[in-house]
């Protein structure tokens, strides 16, 4: 059935990565909401947002990535997304957001040896 | 044992008082032991309403002492006395016991009356608040609570308990008059009748309404009777009733009165005080904040369902050589949230007829607020623009103007003769299934809309025959949850190349029971639309 929700949040290098597993959707958005918006208080320069282990996303969990990557813009902050699997790749790729935000393939890409 | 603070009396065999001590005398008003010997018992009883505290009527028969006298095995009893003329209210509690001789034999009673006016008071003062305040908050039919606050406060307090709730023109809405016989009531409220709705300025219910004082009155004479009515018949009545006292308090909430509690005693005899008063305030004040609670939750349900009722989408016009039915379900139907995010469209304009479907992210009131200007930002924009792509590039330029607004995705198809010319902002993809079996997605999408500086959205040119019906629909339907998982793009393009051949309302009926028996009937938690189009 539905895999509960969590965020993790880890320094790294040069920057925070934001690792997501389980299914996110209206109900688990606030918890990822709280923390990019702690990362974005943090003064980070970089911030990669793991979206491997996600199970579903749906139309909250991309509205918030889009605001992310808007965020990111204002403050001049290095914005990265690791795609997910299949149903989140689709989402991405439909509404266009897999093209406007730096897709990577791992962390390391965008964090350096760290 | 004229140093007991209890009043004590001895009663002989006849049935005559032969001792008093000082309290005893003085809690009867007598200065003399043969003052008190003079006045028969029953002579004494006559100046008072005497009760038992369920509130029936005793007689000299009833009082301990003479019952034990008379053989009976009692020794205590609870009794309410009202003074006549005084009006005074006392609790009494009269514990009896035998006096006999050397032999066992039964000479006199004696009774020790220990007043306990004060705690019988503060009980059922206590009693009341407790229950009203349960009773206010068990339901918002606010007639049905005030009616039985106000028959706790019948007889107990008072004999009438009467609820106006008064507007800031002086019109009363009355509400409640209570007392224990309904005989009266029907009295009651034909003197009423008299008085009409519109209030008198110079009344006490205005002048407590306008001061947010309260106001006592102690013992109300028949000139003030004849101030307060207007008509004969009105003024007969309420002599006929007996009133003898009143209290007039307002019920208030924080900004402002919304209305009068009056308690009235009558038959009772019983002359209201201070901290009668001072209850009435406290009940009035519970009862006001009950009233209004109830009364902000209608008008709010009025504004919601009004609001959600011009949110809804309208009824599918007939569109010239073409056959369409619509499917909406928003989430949340058990909150009485009757419309969500998702949204669908068909409409002609100027430059011909429409399809839209759209989805705004959310659900509920706020997203569906949004989904109205969508709808008519579309209705608005395909009055100049005839193409699709163009009409999604406006409303992605007004939705990203307004930073605050959600994201939203949207499929915008204009119906020729058998053609569909339609463009996607981000929407999943249209499907066109036919009755051999086919099933076909549209074309690639832009991007969603009100996000990114550089959308272009490409337009596709559809040709379908009548053996061809395109479903349009939101993610609601593709993402709905059940036991074996998402439903998903490949189960309803299984769905839909089984029902190619229904008519395009067959077929989203069909979907709806495909999708509710997927989900096991669990509330959706996303708002489900879907429009099905297949040229006549």
């Amino acid at each position: 059935m539905q895999t509960q929700f969590r965020v993790e949040v880890q320094e790294r290098g040069a920057g925070t990565v934001i690792s997501l597993s389980g299914e996110l959707d209206l109900a688990s958005s606030p918890a990822l909401e709280e923390a990019i918006d702690r990362v974005f208080a943090s003064e980070t320069k970089v911030v990669v947002i793991d979206l491997r282990r996600l199970e579903f996303m749906d139309s909250t969990g991309l509205s918030i990535i889009v605001k992310a990557q808007q965020t990111a813009e204002d403050r001049d902050v290095q914005l990265n997304v690791v795609n997910g699997p299949a149903q989140v790749q689709r989402l991405l790729s439909l509404t266009g957001v897999a093209d406007r935000v730096s897709l990577i393939e791992a962390p390391e890409d965008a964090l350096g040896g760290g | 044992m004229d140093f007991l603070a209890e009043a004590v009396t001895i009663r002989d065999r006849e049935g005559s008082i032969v001792y008093g001590n000082r309290a005893a005398l003085a809690s009867m008003g007598f200065r003399s032991l043969d003052e008190l010997r003079s006045r028969p018992s029953r002579v004494i009883m006559s100046d008072y309403l005497v009760q038992d505290e369920h509130g029936n009527p005793l007689t000299l028969e009833d009082v301990p002492s003479m019952r034990l006298l008379q053989g009976d095995d009692v020794d205590s009893l609870l009794m309410r006395t009202v003074h006549r003329e005084t009006g005074e209210l006392r609790w009494r509690h009269l514990k009896t016991s035998p006096l006999r001789d050397g032999h066992g034999e039964l000479l006199a009673a004696v009774t020790v009356i220990e007043d306990v006016t004060a705690v019988k008071t503060a009980e059922t003062q206590t009693r009341i608040l407790a229950e009203s305040g349960r009773i206010l908050a068990s339901s918002l039919d606010y007639q049905e609570t005030l009616q039985n606050v106000a028959n706790l406060a019948v007889p107990a307090l008072a004999d009438w308990c009467v609820v106006d709730l008064i507007d800031p023109q002086l019109r009363r809405e009355h509400v409640v008059t209570a007392h224990a016989d309904a005989a009266k009531v029907a009295m009651a409220e034909r003197a009423r009748a008299l008085e009409g709705d519109e209030l008198d300025p110079a009344s006490a219910l205005v002048r407590v309404y306008r001061t947010g004082s309260s106001e006592l009155h102690a013992e109300i004479t028949d000139e003030a009777l004849q101030q307060g009515t207007r008509h004969e018949e009105q003024l007969h009545l309420l002599r006929e009733l007996e009133i003898r006292s009143a209290i007039v308090v307002p019920m208030q909430v924080p900004t402002r009165t919304i209305g009068v509690m009056t308690l009235i005693t009558a038959e009772s005899r019983r002359r209201l005080g201070p901290d009668d008063a001072e209850l009435a305030e406290q009940l009035a004040r519970r009862a006001a904040v009950a009233v209004e609670n109830a009364r902000l939750h209608t008008r709010l349900t009025r504004i919601a369902d009004t609001l959600q009722t011009s949110l809804l989408p309208d009824p599918l016009p007939q569109v010239p050589g073409w056959e369409i039915a619509a499917l909406y379900r928003p989430a949340g139907a058990q909150q009485r949230i009757d419309v969500g995010g998702d949204f669908y469209d068909v409409f002609s304009s100027s430059t011909g007829w429409f399809a839209v479907i759209g989805d705004v992210t959310g659900n509920g009131v706020s997203a569906a607020s949004q989904t109205a200007l969508l709808r008519h930002g579309t209705r608005f924009a395909s009055r100049h623009e005839p193409q699709p792509a163009g009409i999604l590039r406006e409303l992605d330029d007004a939705l990203r103007t307004r930073r605050t607004q959600s994201l939203c995705t949207v499929l915008c198809a204009r119906l020729g003769a058998g053609t569909v010319t339609a463009s996607s902002g981000g929407h999943p993809p249209g499907l066109i299934a036919g009755t051999d079996g086919s099933v076909t997605e549209t074309g690639p999408p832009g991007p969603l809309l009100g996000a990114f500086h550089d959308g272009r959205w490409p337009e596709q040119e559809l040709t379908l025959s009548n053996e061809q019906t395109l479903l349009l629909y939101t993610d609601g339907v593709i993402e709905a949850l059940g036991e074996a998982g998402r439903f998903g793009t490949e189960r309803l393009k299984a769905f839909l190349a089984q029902h190619a051949c229904d008519a395009p309302e067959g077929l989203l009926s069909a979907l709806d029971r495909e999708l509710d028996e997927f989900t096991g009937g669990r509330v959706r938690e996303d708002d489900v639309a879907a429009l099905a189009l297949r040229p006549r």
